[in-house]
């Protein structure tokens, strides 16, 4: 008895032992994970909420389009008050999503902030979430630089998650359209805007191809969906200003966003150095 | 040959002649008007002798029918002979001989001439013969000239002729002529003293007059009587009776003549031994001396005659004292004089004065003393020249007289050849001698008048000539003045006192000049002094005397470039004489500004309001650095408060902000280069509010004057600008921008409207400005100078329509108004090409066109736009190509080649394109010429061409001198094409699929000019989502060198180094598909993870692409072979690239042998192996090398230490039964020597005795003994005993054994 009870005793001794080094251990990573996933949810909550904002936007878009050509149609005041309401309404309403989409922006960099370097598969998701979120909140040559800092390092891992890095490419490429779009309808000149398609262009013309290897129904239906989305990239690049302006913008695109696109970038120049180096074998003149 | 005689004739009565009959002479003659030829007629020849010589022969018939042709017309009916022809024949006809008259006049009457009706002159009867000897002397002339001399002497030597009759008049004068002609001056001297004393006068007259006449009365052919100095002495000596004072003057000039050519020292000796004329027989003889040479020029010769001077003093010779003068200032002008010159020429002035002031001295001596002291002047010392003028102007004769020599000598000075300088000295001095002379009491200023006014009227002149350069050399021409000449005229400038005494049309126009030397001297205060002082005088000038003082000193604030071609710089080089311009510091920026307050000040004072002249905006602009925004405190303290400023004033005002604002006020490199520190932020707030208030201004103007559609162009112009500013400095969303940007184009629409309702209602001159204007800002920039390509509209932009609407305003203009205003338009482009940047012409060429059209006046932009075309786009191609399959894969390095395809003839026209090709080239940019780094422009180019998802890797040029390579293009010939570039690439995404177009700048120029075009490739498609693998390569080359000498060294880790270089026309393979079983060389051995070091890859470029003509470089010679293309027509360049291997060892048993990697089988290519063998490499020719395994690895030295215990266990338990391995030991002795068997059977006696009994023991040392005594002892058997070689093994054999079994036996 006195034997069972020292082991009871000795057993119990050991448990805040345990407890301590799981708290140390593995502990941490439960709770950043956990702490990480609270934030997730909040940030997901916050999308679903930016979506349905985003959603009432565009309804107000296609309202206010259909209302401002009534009044170009026939421009009484009475059409004309309700094209400037209607137009007032979607301003505001789209200034509601990009508000909405911002706050999830940061909702998800601070699940990455919490991450840190504790879960890469985890935060290469979030990151994206986050690109998109900035994406539509306006903020989309952040969320491009982001898109396209994922879809390198993704691509680099082949093994990784090549679903997500089919995803963070097709947001990438709707990233551009949305751009180039915007600095069409802003006023930009053809020259600024037509990279940004063609780079739209390139990659759904990319993910349509890729799908298209693929032998599965979802690739087939992703080959249709990238090759029609490449269509509208076409499509952007040879309408007219007016005829765009007449059209309704895509659902998910911002209304308006910052044009201050950042300067073309150059051709990257790797360092030039001279290869014939000490001790490299090249000939050996005389006198060695 | 009836003897000879000379005719002399006209050229141009024969050249006028053969002109109607060209057969008769059948000779080429030069024209009439200058060619004059001596027909000599010799025989039954005559010569023609032209100035140049003997020019050829004619038959005398052919020559006297000439002249018969040109003599045939009756004397009434005037010939073919010129006035000034048949002067001289009449002249050569009168100084003929009379047999020569004679026959001439058979000749002439032969042919139906009579020569004397020929030569009368109109009017006249025919020359009658003369009836005295002065007479026929007088028809004569004895002018000397080579020609002349050496026929006279000719003559004389032939056969002198006889002196003919004394009544033979005719033939009298010509033998005298003959004798002066051949300088037989005694021969003359004894004939005029036969002669009658008249005729003798009159002939030596004759002599004197004429001996030194110009050339055929040519004023334009230097006299050249060809004297020696002491054949005039001769001449002196042959006069009849004493000479006059004439006749030496004229004897005089002719030694003047003479000494320049020929040394006076005989003349001078001659001259000391007395001569009948000259020399110190007597005072007369000394005087006239004296004359003869001082009027010579040579004073200083003179000297020895001259009387003493203070007998000359005592008499008050005037003329002595200027001989003595003469003497001094001589001297002082000859090397003899030394340092003691200006000791010298202030005596030689101190006598002229002297010699002034004897008031009972001749007038025109004390003249000519006065002209004397006076030109010396400037070289004297203020105090003594004030001196002596006062006491001349104080002598109510003299002064007028001075005064009229200074007024003299300042119009003259004009036409001399003195220097600028020199004479803006005289000048000063003149006016200093005038303002004594004014400051004279009591001077009657009427008697002053006119030589008062004329030096005034000098000295201006001189002032104009100065600053205008209207009549002077080159400097001159370009109206600058050197700083010293200027500060010498502005003191020259008549002073009030002066100023007041001169009539007012020329008051004034002093006053101007001398306002415009000050500010032409940068002395503004004095300026606006004159100003002041003229403006008070003539109030009614104010505004244009104002106006002038403005203009200069604008310039003086900004001026303008001398030199407009900086290629004239380059031969000028260091020449450049003007003012230099002084930095506008902000201290002189503050003076300036003061100075132009004070200018406002002294101008309202006499009612004129300088705030409307139009030039009081560009001074103030000028006032201001070139970097100083305007401020409203400035203006405020030049012009006043803001809202009492005319419209014109703050119209001009804000025209000036807004180009300071759209150019160098705005620019930080501009502020930099000025020393300004701003930061940007300083900058850009400076600019801001510079804005506002040339807005506010411009509001102001247009508030006082609302119709005017310039002030509204001003502020339309500066709207757009700040937009633009505001723009570049992303303050604002560009959808705002673009808002802002449509109003003020806006703007520019109104007042285009507006000025078309002016011009068409007939108020307005046609002014295209306003569209400039709007074209400037819809291409860019309101001002179109400093527009860069950066900022130049691109086709498609929302601004892009702004041309259309330029357009559409210009052709709503009714009737012919639309027409004029697009050539008006038309007209300002073409004066603005020149200004712009080379790179944005084209482009604006190219805009305007969309508005000129098809206009007649729009030919010339025309053709430079079908220029432009055809460089751009029909006869230049730039081609970018890819090096192998268009499956270029993502990170996969792959090269693309640039070439250049041209046209025949552009190749030709322009010079070739090597020069893109080579860093260094002069080339002319703009104005100027200047080396231009086309290599490294191109490089750059084509670097950035490439966006973001390219990794350029590097970029290799082609030999810039490789000739270009026919080829054909779109299917037609005539077309070359250069290598220009070879590009190694990386696509970074799997989606690229297109290359960029590149683009290349070319220069080259037009008729406006230097023009840059940018010509653009092609951009060809590819597949970076798959890779074709290795990428094509010709001339493979891949060596391999093993390094083995660390196998065995632990501190090296027993490192294997494998060194792989490869080099390859085209992109070498990676190593992976170059050598693909580099890793499985060595068993035992893995490459680590980091075990491959790649080295930098580079392109091998043959071409230094330096330009030959850079001055310090030293250029290679040109490569003997260039690279050419494959069979594909594709050019590239060799490539290398170099990987160091470490092989590391595993865990794994060591092979044997290191296997060199062999080739990938799919590439061609040679492979070179090799090793190192300590320092040195040696070539390996088999497939491997073999290895010894090192010995001391660790799992050796752990296997070694195991076996080493294990030995040392069983050497333990051995040695406890070491007797019977040892018996074995001794028993198995390898070579059986008396002195083993010795020692074997010791050690067994030692170690075995035991064993042994007694006896034994003691045969067992008796037999050792025995061995010992047998073999070593020295009463042994000896060599004699001992047995034999095989006898002694085999009993030393037998006695080893047998101890031996005897001690195993016993031990077992």
């Amino acid at each position: 008895m006195i034997t069972l009870s020292r082991m009871a005793w000795g057993c119990w001794a050991v448990v805040p032992v345990a407890l301590v080094t799981y708290h140390y251990g593995p502990g941490q990573t439960a709770y950043v994970q956990d702490r990480a996933a609270q934030l997730q949810n909040a940030a997901v909550h916050s999308q679903a909420s930016a979506q349905t904002a985003q959603d009432g936007a565009y309804e107000k878009h296609l309202a206010a389009i259909e209302a401002r050509r009534s009044a170009f149609l026939d421009p009484t005041a009475e059409h004309t008050a309700a094209a400037t309401a209607a137009t007032t309404a979607e301003q505001t309403m789209y200034a509601t999503a990009a508000s909405e989409w911002k706050v999830t922006a940061e909702r998800y960099q601070e699940v990455l902030t919490t991450l840190g370097d504790a879960s890469p598969q985890d935060a290469s998701a979030v990151r994206w979430s986050k690109a998109r979120a900035s994406v539509r909140a306006g903020d989309i040559w952040t969320g491009i630089d982001d898109l396209e800092l994922l879809v390198d390092e993704l691509e680099a891992e082949p093994a990784v998650d090549q679903p997500l890095a089919r995803a963070a490419r097709e947001e990438l490429a709707t990233a551009y359209y949305y751009g180039a779009r915007l600095l069409r309808l802003s006023g930009m000149p053809a020259q600024e805007w037509r990279v940004e398609s063609g780079k739209a262009r390139q990659h759904f013309r990319y993910l349509a191809e890729q799908a298209k290897r693929g032998d599965s129904a979802e690739s087939a239906a992703d080959a249709i969906n990238d090759q029609r989305n490449l269509e509208l990239v076409l499509n952007l690049e040879q309408s007219t200003l007016v005829d765009l302006q007449g059209k309704a913008m895509p659902k998910d695109s911002p209304c308006s966003g910052s044009c201050n696109r950042p300067a073309k970038k150059p051709g990257k120049k790797k360092p030039s150095g001279d290869a014939r180096g000490a001790g490299v074998a090249a000939e050996i003149p005389d006198g060695w | 040959m009836v003897g000879e005689c000379i005719a002399l004739a006209i050229v141009a009565a024969i050249s006028s002649h053969a002109q109607a009959q060209p057969s008769v002479v059948g000779v080429p003659l030069v024209p009439a008007k200058r060619a004059m030829t001596t027909v000599q007629v010799t025989g039954s020849t005559a010569t023609l002798v032209t100035g140049a010589g003997v020019a050829g022969s004619v038959d005398d018939e052919a020559a006297l029918a000439a002249l018969a042709g040109a003599s045939a017309q009756p004397a009434s009916n005037t010939p073919p002979l010129a006035a000034e022809q048949l002067d001289d024949l009449r002249r050569e006809y009168n100084g003929a001989s009379e047999a020569q008259r004679q026959n001439l006049r058979a000749y002439f009457t032969d042919m139906g001439v009579d020569i004397k009706k020929l030569l009368a002159r109109p009017g006249e009867a025919a020359a009658p013969d003369s009836q005295s000897l002065a007479q026929a002397i007088r028809a004569i002339e004895f002018t000397r000239t080579p020609q002349s001399v050496l026929a006279a002497r000719s003559t004389i030597g032939f056969a002198p002729p006889p002196k003919p009759a004394a009544t033979d008049f005719a033939a009298t004068a010509t033998w005298l002529q003959l004798q002066v002609f051949a300088g037989e001056w005694t021969a003359l001297g004894d004939a005029l003293r036969a002669l009658p004393s008249a005729d003798a006068i009159a002939a030596y007259t004759q002599i004197l007059q004429t001996i030194n006449r110009s050339q055929r009365g040519d004023p334009n052919r230097p006299a050249d009587p060809a004297l020696l100095p002491e054949e005039v002495l001769a001449i002196a000596d042959a006069a009849p009776e004493e000479l006059s004072d004439w006749q030496v003057t004229i004897l005089a000039q002719l030694l003047k003549e003479a000494a320049t050519k020929y040394s006076s020292a005989a003349m001078l000796q001659t001259l000391s031994a007395d001569t009948r004329m000259f020399g110190k027989q007597d005072a007369a003889h000394r005087e006239r001396t004296v004359k003869f040479l001082v009027a010579a020029g040579m004073a200083l010769d003179a000297a020895e005659y001259f009387p003493d001077l203070a007998e000359a003093r005592e008499l008050s010779d005037a003329a002595a004292l200027v001989n003595y003068g003469r003497y001094h200032e001589d001297f002082a002008a000859s090397t003899r004089a030394g340092d003691d010159g200006s000791s010298h020429l202030r005596t030689a002035w101190s006598l002229y004065c002297e010699a002034a002031l004897i008031g009972g001295a001749e007038a025109s001596l004390r003249q000519a003393a006065m002209r004397r002291a006076i030109d010396l002047l400037p070289s004297m010392p203020p105090a003594l020249a004030s001196a002596w003028l006062k006491q001349i102007f104080a002598n109510p004769t003299l002064a007028p007289a001075a005064l009229e020599i200074i007024a003299l000598k300042a119009v003259s000075i004009r036409g001399g050849s003195m220097a600028s300088e020199a004479r803006a000295q005289a000048i000063l001095t003149m006016k200093e001698s005038v303002d004594t002379l004014l400051a004279e009491t009591g001077i009657d200023i009427r008697l002053v008048r006119v030589p008062l006014r004329m030096l005034t009227t000098a000295l201006i002149g001189e002032v104009e000539t100065a600053l205008d350069g209207s009549a002077d050399g080159n400097r001159r021409g370009r109206g600058q003045a050197m700083p010293h000449e200027m500060e010498l005229l502005l003191r020259a400038m008549p002073s009030e006192q002066w100023m007041a005494a001169l009539e007012p049309s020329l008051a004034s126009r002093a006053y101007r000049a001398a306002i415009r030397l000050a500010v032409g001297a940068d002395e503004i205060d004095v300026a606006i002094d004159s100003l002041a002082h003229a403006v008070k005088r003539f109030p009614e000038q104010a505004q244009p005397l104002a106006n002038d003082l403005l203009t200069g000193w604008e310039k003086r604030l900004a001026p303008q470039s001398l030199y407009p071609d900086e290629d004239q710089m380059m031969f000028i080089g260091f020449a450049r004489d003007g003012m230099t311009s002084a930095p506008l510091t902000r201290g002189r920026q503050r003076r300036n500004l003061d100075r132009l307050a004070r200018l406002m000040f002294v101008l309202e004072d006499v009612g004129v309001d300088p705030r409307r002249l139009p030039a009081v905006a560009h001074v103030f602009h000028s006032c201001h650095g070139m970097t100083e925004v305007f401020t409203r405190a400035g203006i405020t303290s030049v012009f006043g408060p803001l809202n009492t400023l005319a419209a014109v004033t703050a119209a001009g005002l804000a025209d000036q902000m807004r180009s300071g604002l759209s150019g160098q006020w705005s620019d930080r490199k501009a502020q930099q280069a000025a020393g300004m520190k701003r930061s940007p932020e300083a900058i850009t707030q400076l600019v801001t509010t510079g804005y506002a208030l040339a807005i506010e201004l411009i509001e102001q103007a247009i508030a006082q004057d609302p119709k005017s559609w310039r002030y509204a162009v001003t502020k339309a112009g500066l709207t757009y600008d700040r937009v633009q500013y505001i723009q570049d400095q992303k303050k604002q969303d560009f959808a705002a921008y673009n808002q802002f940007r449509k109003e003020a184009f806006e703007a520019f629409a109104q007042t285009a409207e507006r000025y078309g309702e002016i011009v068409s209602a007939g108020d307005q001159r046609d002014d295209a400005s306003v569209y400039l204007a709007w074209f400037s800002a819809a291409v860019g920039a309101t001002e179109l100078n400093y527009l860069t390509r950066d900022d130049l509209l691109i086709e498609g932009s929302p601004q892009d329509d702004q041309i259309d609407l330029i357009r559409k305003a210009i052709q709503k203009l009714p009737g012919d108004l639309a027409a004029r205003h697009i050539a008006a338009f038309t007209h300002e482009i073409n004066g603005t090409l020149n200004r712009l940047e080379p790179s944005v012409k084209p482009r604006i060429v190219k805009h305007a066109m969309r508005i000129i059209g098809d206009h007649p006046a729009g030919a010339a932009l025309r053709r430079l736009t079908d220029l432009y075309q055809d460089l751009m786009r029909d006869e230049i191609k730039l081609r970018l190509t890819i090096d192998g399959d268009d499956r270029v894969g993502t990170r996969e390095r792959f090269g693309a080649t640039v070439t250049l395809r041209f046209t025949d003839e552009v190749d030709r026209e322009t010079g070739g394109f090597s020069r893109y090709l080579q860093n260094d080239v002069w080339a002319r940019v703009g104005n100027s010429y200047r080396p231009m780094n086309y290599r490294d422009l191109l490089k750059k180019s084509l670097e950035s061409s490439f966006g973001e998802h390219f990794e350029v890797e590097s970029v290799g040029f082609f030999e810039a001198l490789a000739p270009p390579m026919p080829v054909r293009e779109a299917g037609a010939d005539g077309w070359l094409e250069k290598p220009v570039a070879y590009i190694v690439l990386k696509a970074t995404d799997p989606s690229v699929d297109r290359i960029p177009e590149v683009s290349m700048d070319m220069h080259f120029n037009d008729t406006a000019g230097a023009v840059v075009l940018p010509v653009l490739s092609n951009a060809p498609q590819i597949d970076a989502a798959q890779s074709s693998g290795p990428r094509p390569v010709e001339n493979l080359k891949v060596v391999q060198t093993v390094d083995l000498r660390d196998l065995d060294s632990s501190q090296k880790d027993h490192a294997v180094v494998l060194e792989v270089h490869a080099d390859a026309s085209g992109i070498v393979p990676e190593l992976e598909a170059l050598l693909p079983d580099f890793r499985t060389a060595l068993a035992g051995y893995e490459v680590a993870k980091n075990g491959i070091e790649v080295r930098a890859a580079s392109i091998l470029e043959n071409d230094t692409g330096t330009s030959g003509r850079s001055m310090y470089s030293w250029v290679p010679a040109p490569p003997s072979q260039y690279i050419e293309a494959d069979a594909s027509g594709t050019y590239r360049l060799p490539s290398e690239r170099s990987w160091l291997i470490t092989y590391t060892p595993t865990s794994a048993a060591t092979g044997h042998a290191f296997t060199f990697p062999t080739l990938n089988a799919k590439l061609q290519g040679t492979l070179v192996s090799r090793q190192f063998s300590d320092m040195d490499i040696e070539t390996v020719t088999t497939a491997s090398v073999p290895i010894r395994p090192h010995v001391f690895s660790r799992t050796l030295i752990f296997s070694a230490s195991g076996v080493a215990i294990l030995a040392g266990f069983v050497f333990i338990a051995i040695r406890r039964r070491k007797s019977v391995a040892s018996s074995d030991t001794e028993t198995t002795l390898t070579r059986v020597t008396p002195m083993s068997v010795i020692t074997a059977l010791r050690r067994i006696e030692s170690e075995r005795a035991s064993s042994l009994s007694a006896n034994d023991h003691a045969s067992l040392i008796a037999e050792i003994t025995g061995l010992e005594e047998q073999y070593f002892g020295l009463h042994g058997a000896g060599a004699d005993t001992a047995p034999r070689n095989g006898e002694a093994h085999a009993h030393l054999r037998e006695a080893l054994d047998r101890w031996g079994a005897r001690t195993t036996t016993r031990t077992s």
